[in-house]
């Protein structure tokens, strides 16, 4: 069995005193989709950011590719290929969408920047029409859309979504779940974080489950699914 | 030896002087730069009446400089507060700092302050007469610190909004600390020009300023000895350092700004901040005898909140439309949805804090309009808590509560002055009222913790305590259940089954949809800003168009298919137990242990 | 027209140094106070360097540049980043600049002494010239080129280079540029290194203007500049040139028409006025981040 791409080992994180993640460890194997899910405040977020580099844990160790990354820099991790997108989109609402997109490839030489950026236009052809507008026009899908394109660019070894679903519409949802699977189809790896805990299992093929700040349950997503405890304890989340 | 230093000694007083007069501010959030300037008015009007001689042969020609000095300087900072007052931080100090500069400008050019050579004053001022004076200003402090002024002071400082939220009418009290800066500014400008016999208007500048400021910071505003503290520290350091003979000419600035940097860098509270806080002051006082009766709620069924069409557009973006509603005393209403449905811009609406675009609302008797204050809407009985908890996180958790109790307390700062036996009487109701809140909430033993130093699941419970403490009739809880697990969650749901029994509307947004089947009589269901259902528990939980909203519409997954159905009928058992549970009351006790309290269905 | 152009050359300066000091607080929310400090050091240092190695002006500029980016460098690291993620980061950051800026004062004081200082008689050419019926030196007019060329570049290197897209995601979401792999902390350190140089720049020219620098020609000229951001609008560049100018003309009306003593009240009831009728300043660009 080969090493993961991406490990987490006994991770804490702390907002000043107060413990938003205790000792949570899991493991990414290299193109697999692993799924983080739980609560609004269950500490999913702490654990993604943490992981990208902007919040700094306050013990565990984090390693990507082999390396011991717990203590480098947000813009060094996306160098390295280690890509969020993040809660609320962030995107930049006064920019137009062309010019987020090539934010996204701050790393990247502006020779191989605009290939990049053509090859995620014919992928989202809907962002090329749009490519002159202010990302603030934008619908919330259409903004998820942009922000994950955005990360693409970057050509993620390990792309991080964070509750890529938040605010959209069922029908929308399905196209950002169907995105994620295109993903992960060409062999990019995700941690996805979700609050929509039964979307995200069945997109998965490895599941951890937080609750206030610690794994309460894991194991491959279809389990998860099956699990009478799982689904008596998280199917009342959206 | 004594004599060497009196000058020094009676320049620390004045100079905490002024500094308490940034500190009255400052304790209130805000940062004025005018405060010299202030100053410099009250102190060159003040030779405009202070007599040669005593008033009548027996009031003495200081006593009338202060007294008008600081009438003066409340005056002038209740003028400047007019205009200046809706502006916040570095523009709020930049506009005071202006007009401390245009004072200056202005004195320049009077012939009656002798311009820039200067006003001579009569030496009426020693070590004594400062330090009596520091003595007053420092006691008024002291008992502004646990007054309901003074906590009101700190909500603002900590958080406006949910300040507002507590009914505290936040313009009012940042007026009120403005004025009260004026005056101790006042008061330190006919000081100072009575002690050093001499005064010309450039003595107020920028830099001036700058030191005040600099003298209450490093003094910290966390305790109300601070301004005495920076002072001593501050004016001492260049007299030791002249003793010592490490003074020539820039050693002294340097040592100086080196100290305050790392003051500023590593001691965030300042000089005060190394004295560790008496956690004696205030204990949680648990004997139910000592809380007062508080006025009936109104009777269970009567109609507290009406909406009518009421809704809210940003730009071309629906967040909420025309939503018709009724909230009766002793029921609980649920808010579901999915994220950005428009739950919270609602419940934002219903408490005064987003005005609504169209539509019309009556929230326990006051109209919803673009005006509405929150903090009226809050005086009427509405309490709130908020998805993004909003707690005043370095008071503790008591204060927080006591903050709460604004609403149903008196002021008690002037009893507090003269120590009358009232004033303590009413702080400890109030100290026996938000301790019940605490205890309710089952935060007894955290009382005198930091908000902000709390777990997240506790911290929410603090945030209900807190609305609690105004005995509301509405209370509006948004997302109370985030962050807790199961066992938690499921206290949580008795906790708001026991405020309804006691009469309280409680209007719910939540995402556990199990809870919130269990936990309420109506739930309206909001999705894209529209309600797509809305009735008993029951019927929801079967409700075609609310598994759609949730549960998303593509069944082409084996697995989602399954857990779907299995979701639904899930869902309906318990919707069902609930609503044919009358009393509103689970009769299970919670169960302990590793049992999880679902099981017990 | 004497007097218009007199108001330009001293606008020019103002509208330098006030760049620089809205530049920061446009791209990181912070107001600077020891940019003042920059500017005097600008000033003495510049004096030192002309009076000992006899450099001609085109050569000290690009000096004094690099003694300012350095000492912003400095101050970034030293007053400002020990503060992030402080939940009074701003109000610290004020007191902080405060006391590093009189650190620099400090030491200038040590390097320099108290005294006011010049450049040597014969350090740059006298030639007078006249235009529009103004005379005006051959070294104003330099000043007026370095001073506009130096905003122009500073603005098209905010608008167009990489650099400054890097600034203006920054200043519009500082989250989102660390989420994009952005260098935050070098961007910052950059930006504070630009906005110093400018100041330590405007130091050196104001100096030249009325030849004579002291330690506190930084003070006059920072609660200046604080109403030429204003009034151009915080954090906007071109407010900040088109509110250097129109305080250096108005005051130079004023001495001539109502009195040097009333001069400095143009400067504070205009700020007083834009501050409380239009907070957001002439080129409104004000975000509304501070709730």
């Amino acid at each position: 069995m080969s090493d993961p791409i991406l490990s987490v080992e006994g991770l804490g994180v702390n907002y000043g005193r107060v413990e938003a993640v205790r000792n949570v460890s899991f493991e990414v194997p290299e193109g697999a989709l692993v799924t983080l899910v739980g609560a609004n405040g269950a500490g999913k977020t702490s654990v993604l950011n943490a992981v990208s580099g902007l919040l700094r844990p306050r013990q565990g160790v984090i390693t990507f590719e082999g390396n011991d990354i717990t203590k480098w820099p947000a813009h060094r991790l996306v160098k390295a290929g280690l890509v969020q997108v993040p809660e609320g989109r962030e995107i930049l609402g006064t920019l137009t969408v062309a010019e987020n997109l090539s934010l996204g490839g701050w790393h990247r030489k502006n020779s191989t920047l605009h290939a990049k950026v053509s090859e995620v236009y014919e992928r989202f052809p809907v962002l090329f029409e749009r490519r002159k507008l202010h990302a603030g026009a934008l619908s919330g899908g259409e903004q998820q859309m942009l922000s994950i394109a955005r990360a693409l660019i970057a050509e993620p070894k390990v792309l991080l979504l964070d509750e890529p679903s938040m605010g959209l519409a069922p029908k929308i949802v399905d196209e950002v779940f169907a995105v994620i699977e295109e993903i992960r189809l060409t062999g990019t790896t995700v941690v996805l974080v979700e609050q929509n805990a039964r979307r995200a299992l069945a997109a998965a093929d490895y599941g951890y489950v937080l609750e206030t700040g610690e794994v309460s349950h894991f194991g491959p997503a279809h389990e998860l699914l099956a699990d009478e405890k799982v689904i008596e304890a998280y199917l009342g989340l959206d | 030896m004594f004599a060497d230093y009196t000058s020094l000694i009676t320049l620390i007083a004045l100079t905490a002087i002024l500094a308490y007069s940034f500190y009255a501010v400052l304790i209130a959030g805000q940062l004025s730069l005018a405060q010299v300037g202030l100053a410099s008015l009250a102190a060159f009007t003040s030779a405009l009446v202070v007599p040669a001689e005593p008033l009548f042969g027996f009031i003495p020609p200081l006593a009338i400089g202060i007294v008008f000095g600081m009438f003066v300087g409340a005056i002038a900072a209740f003028i400047l507060g007019l205009p200046v007052i809706r502006l916040r931080g570095v523009f709020l100090a930049i506009a005071t700092l202006a007009f401390g500069e245009m004072v200056r400008i202005f004195l320049i050019n009077q012939s009656w302050t002798n311009g820039a050579q200067g006003l001579s004053f009569s030496k009426l001022v020693g070590p004594g007469i400062a330090w009596i004076a520091l003595a007053v200003v420092a006691y008024w402090f002291w008992r502004l610190s646990g007054s309901r002024l003074g906590r009101a002071f700190a909500a603002i400082r900590e958080d406006e909004l949910a300040a507002t939220t507590m009914g505290i009418d936040v313009p009012r009290y940042r007026m009120a600390s403005f004025v009260i800066a004026g005056a101790v500014a006042g008061l330190y400008g006919v000081l100072l020009a009575h002690f050093s016999r001499f005064a010309d208007p450039n003595e107020f500048s920028f830099t001036a300023a700058v030191d005040g400021l600099v003298t209450a910071v490093v003094g910290g505003v966390t305790l109300f000895v601070g301004p005495i503290l920076g002072s001593a520290f501050l004016s001492v350091l260049p007299e030791v350092q002249r003793v010592i003979g490490i003074d020539a000419g820039w050693i002294r600035p340097t040592i100086s700004g080196v100290l305050l940097l790392v003051v500023i860098l590593f001691l965030p509270g300042g000089l005060s901040g190394l004295i560790p806080r008496r956690k004696s002051a205030k204990r949680l006082i648990a004997d139910p005898s000592l809380r007062p009766t508080l006025p009936a709620l109104p009777a269970a069924g009567s109609e507290l909140v009406s909406l009518s069409r009421l809704g809210k557009s940003y730009g071309g973006v629906h967040a909420v439309q025309s939503v018709d509603l009724t909230v009766n005393a002793g029921e609980v209403l649920g808010l579901i949805g999915p994220n950005g449905a428009g739950k919270t811009t609602l419940v934002n609406m219903v408490t005064a804090l987003t005005p609504p675009t169209t539509g019309t609302g009556t929230v326990l008797g006051v109209p919803l309009s673009a005006t509405t204050k929150a903090h009226r809407l809050a005086q009427a009985g509405v309490a709130r808590t908020f998805q993004q908890i909003k707690l005043f996180n370095r008071l503790s958790a008591l204060e927080n509560v006591l903050v709460g109790g604004y609403r149903i307390t008196q002021d008690t700062l002037l009893r507090r002055l003269l120590f009358l036996p009232s004033a303590r009487r009413s702080e400890r109701e109030a100290v026996a009222m938000a301790s019940a809140q605490l205890i309710r909430v089952g935060l007894a033993d955290k009382a005198s913790n930091a908000a902000g130093d709390l777990s997240y699941g506790d911290q929410r419970r603090l945030e209900i305590a807190r609305a609690l403490a105004s005995h509301p009739s509405l209370l509006v809880l948004d997302e109370p259940a985030a962050g807790m697990n199961h066992v938690e969650a499921a206290s949580l749901s008795e906790l708001i089954r026991s405020l309804a029994a006691d009469g309280i509307a409680v209007l719910v947004i939540e995402h556990n949809v199990r809870m919130m089947l269990a936990t309420c009589d109506r739930i309206m269901v909001l999705n894209f800003g529209e309600i797509i259902a809305f009735g008993k528990p029951g019927d929801i939980a079967r409700d075609p168009r609310v598994l759609e909203a949730y549960l998303g519409s593509s069944g082409s997954d084996e697995d989602e298919e399954a857990a779907s159905v299995l979701a639904s009928e899930n869902l309906a058992q318990v919707a069902a137990d609930r609503d044919s549970d009358q009393s509103g009351h689970h009769s299970d006790p919670a169960p302990d242990g590793e049992t999880n309290p679902e099981e017990n269905r | 027209m004497q007097l218009f152009l007199d108001g330009i050359f001293l606008g020019s300066i103002y509208a330098l140094f006030a760049i620089g000091f809205t530049l920061v607080f446009g791209i990181l929310d912070r107001l600077n106070l020891a940019h003042a400090a920059v500017f005097t050091a600008g000033a003495l240092v510049g004096i030192e360097i002309v009076t000992l190695f006899g450099v001609p002006i085109w050569l000290l500029i690009p000096i004094i540049l690099v003694v300012g980016a350095v000492l912003g460098i400095l101050i970034e690291r030293i007053a400002f980043r020990p503060l992030a993620g402080r939940h009074d980061a701003h109000f610290a950051g004020l007191i902080s600049s405060i006391a590093f800026g009189a650190i620099i004062l400090s030491l200038l004081q040590a390097l320099y002494g108290a005294d006011t200082r010049r450049f040597p008689a014969d350090a740059f050419p006298s030639t007078r010239v006249e235009i529009f019926g103004a005379t005006v030196s051959l070294l104003q007019v330099i000043i007026l080129i370095i001073s506009v060329s130096l905003m122009v570049v500073l603005t098209w290197l905010v608008a167009k280079s990489k650099l400054g897209r890097g600034m203006r995601t920054i200043a519009e979401n500082p989250h989102a540029a660390a989420v994009l792999g952005l260098n935050v902390g070098r961007i910052s350190s950059t930006t504070f290194a630009l906005s110093s140089a400018l100041g330590a720049v405007a130091g050196v020219l104001f100096t030249l203007n009325v030849n004579a620098a002291s330690l506190g020609i930084g003070h006059a000229v920072e609660l200046k500049a604080l109403a030429v951001i204003v009034v151009g609008g915080m954090g906007s560049l071109p407010g900040a040139l088109v509110g250097g100018l129109i305080l250096g003309v108005a005051e130079v009306l004023a001495v001539n028409y109502i009195g040097s003593s009333w001069r400095d009240m143009v400067a504070f009831g205009l700020l007083f006025l834009i501050l409380i009728l239009r907070p957001q300043g002439l080129f409104g660009a004000r975000k509304t981040r501070e709730v």
